[in-house]
């Protein structure tokens, strides 16, 4: 069998996860089990964001120091929304202290780090 | 309180996300996956550019990369920094530029390293202009033919192998058979002269204490306030030793399209390319002959071509390099040897067998050329050196049948005598450039026979005195030679006295 290419795999995915196929994520597994590839999940999982995201499906991450409320949860989505000109934005949030303040989103392919110790960092390196 | 505090962030916040100008805000990521040897592997970043700056997200603050391998799963990119804070999983961002440094008179007397920090321990440097370190050469329209000189100072060089400014002339030889000093008298010329001429000088690996002693030679000489020092050395990541000519050469390019002229000179391109050959190899491209990559031609051809005599419409300025590179057993038939000779104007061949003969700088009179210096050459030095090259190269002839018998006739001898005495004319100290009279006076007085009885063991002496005597004596006339037109027959003829008077106190 002709191996595919980690490209090919991952639009397909991400085309069947649009069209509401639950399924194939289960045969992604086996799929790559079966070839000896699991230990490249995370870069299959980062592809098939990346090519959800060309067909209208955002994922987004939002870390922040403090626990986020619902509005502020829906203003960052129609933000995306509006952004990427996506169908559906879903957002996980997480709570990460070592932020300090601000927060950080992080999509597929994109990033926007407001967060406090970043700039922190940033100062570091132009001292 | 603390409530408080939180509350104000949460509501500035907010009105941060409203205002959200995501464009500027959002910036492309990806990851990295694989970090060793200087090269980074990067996932994500479809949208990356070849040479584009990416920006590592460590421990220790950003390291900085750019991206040369453009593939289909990822990214092959090559690290500006050190690659001990660099981990797999931490956030790459696109910068949206290519790699700029700063360029303009600010760096003039500066040491810098190729991304343009300071390295001599003094204050930032504050250009007002920053430059591409990769740019296209200037088109055909753009440019002119080669007529100004660009004195070296050497008299063999000026003589037999006229340099002119926005020429490519190689200097090519073995290790430790004096290229180094011949661009570094060069430099002196430079200042020397006032020429005006800004020195770049661009040491790619070179030991550092090589270069602290060149340095130091030109605080010394007073030629560093007109000079530029792109600074490598051999402990430098291959990136940087990649970047240092292209670095040096846009600051060269600033001089040469504000209507100046400047001289690059890249010591050593052999370096540069097995610098390239590294990052090549350890990004997985297809390795060539000598492993070198298939684009280690265009490697070196797409720098030197941004050298040159810019139009008149475009102000006139000129970029001159002077590319170094250092063969192995005198082979100039290796790969990147050919490949620089193809690509540039002439080149000068350094022997070692001359070197250790005594005859400093080491010339080979038949294996060095310069293909478009003669247009350049000043007409008073073209009036002796025309036949110089002929004569020398006759000289060695002569002198190798010579060997095999001594009944030889009257013009024969007398051309091999002419010969050494040219030969011991032609050794010249370093660190002492030559101005035009000064050279014009010497070839003459050997060339015209005026120093026919002096022995050739005393030429050197007899040609310090022949200088020393014309400098007190002839003020006037050395300021008209200078300034490069042909001596009338008067001028000449009061040279000859001048020589005349002189060779009487070294007849042998």
């Amino acid at each position: 069998m002709t191996k595919l290419s980690r490209r090919k795999v991952a639009m397909h995915v991400a085309k069947e996860i649009a069209e509401g196929n639950q399924d194939i994520v289960r045969q992604l597994a086996a799929y790559l089990i079966q070839n000896k590839l699991s230990s490249l999940v995370g870069l299959y999982v980062r592809d098939i964001r990346h090519y959800l995201i060309d067909l209208g499906v955002v994922g987004v991450e939002i870390e922040s120091a403090v626990d986020i409320d619902d509005s502020l949860r829906r203003q960052i989505e129609a933000v995306l929304k509006d952004h990427y000109n996506a169908k559906t934005v879903s957002v996980a949030s997480v709570e990460n202290q070592e932020l300090l303040g601000g927060l950080r989103l992080q999509t597929a392919d994109s990033v926007l780090d407001t967060s406090l110790q970043s700039r922190l960092k940033k100062l570091r390196t132009i001292a | 309180m603390k409530k408080e505090l939180i509350n104000d962030l949460s509501k500035e916040l907010r009105q941060a996300i409203d205002q959200l100008e995501l464009k500027e805000g959002l910036e492309k990521s990806g990851i990295v996956v694989r970090v060793g040897d200087g090269v980074v592997w990067v996932h994500g970043l479809r949208e990356a550019g070849y040479s584009e700056v990416l920006e590592i997200d460590t421990e220790n603050g950003v390291v900085e990369a750019f991206a040369l391998n453009l593939m289909e799963d990822d990214i092959g990119a090559v690290l500006l920094g050190s690659d001990a804070d660099v981990s797999a999983g931490a956030t790459v961002r696109l910068k949206g530029k290519v790699l700029e440094v700063p360029v303009g008179p600010e760096l003039l007397g500066r040491v810098v390293d190729p991304l343009g920090r300071p390295l001599d321990g003094g204050p930032a440097i504050k250009a007002k202009q920053h430059s591409p370190v990769e740019r296209e050469a200037i088109g055909v329209m753009g440019r002119k033919s080669v007529h100004e000189p660009l004195m070296t100072g050497i008299v063999s060089i000026d003589a037999m192998f006229p340099i002119g400014r926005g020429q490519r002339e190689l200097i090519i030889g073995d290790r430790q058979t004096g290229k180094t000093a011949i661009t570094l008298d060069t430099m002196i010329n430079q200042a020397k002269q006032k020429t005006g001429v800004v020195n770049v000088y661009i040491a790619i690996g070179q030991k550092l204490s090589k270069l602290a002693r060149l340095i130091d030679r030109l605080k010394a000489e007073g030629v560093m306030d007109q000079t530029i020092v792109v600074a490598t050395g051999p402990s430098d990541p291959a990136s940087l030793l990649y970047l240092a000519p292209y670095t040096g050469t846009a600051m060269g390019e600033y001089f040469r399209d504000n209507s100046q002229h400047a001289l690059a000179i890249y010591d050593d391109l052999t370096k540069h390319a097995v610098a390239y050959r590294q990052m090549s190899l350890l990004l997985r491209r297809p390795p060539g002959r000598e492993a070198y990559p298939g684009d280690v031609f265009y490697l070196h051809s797409r720098l030197l071509e941004r050298s040159a005599k810019l139009s008149d419409e475009l102000g006139g300025g000129s970029l001159t390099a002077l590319p170094i590179i250092e063969t192995q057993a005198g082979d100039i038939s290796a790969y990147v040897p050919t490949n620089v000779i193809s690509i540039t104007d002439g080149q000068i061949f350094l022997e070692t067998d001359l070197f250790y003969q005594g005859i400093r700088p080491a010339i080979s009179a038949g294996l060095s050329v310069s293909r478009v210096g003669g247009a350049a050459q000043t007409k008073a030095v073209k009036s002796v050196g025309g036949n110089l090259k002929l004569g020398l190269s006759q000289f060695r002839e002569l002198a190798s049948f010579a060997q095999f018998g001594s009944d030889l006739d009257d013009d024969t001898k007398n051309q091999i005598e002419r010969g050494q005495r040219l030969t011991e004319l032609l050794k010249q100290p370093q660190y002492q450039p030559m101005s035009i009279w000064q050279q014009f006076v010497s070839i003459h007085a050997v060339t015209s026979g005026g120093f026919d009885q002096v022995e050739p063991s005393r030429i050197k002496e007899a040609q310090a005195a022949l200088l020393a005597k014309f400098e007190a004596d002839q003020k006037s006339l050395s300021k008209k030679i200078d300034e490069g037109s042909k001596p009338t027959d008067e001028q000449v003829s009061e040279i000859n006295k001048v020589v005349k008077t002189v060779a009487k106190g070294f007849e042998g």
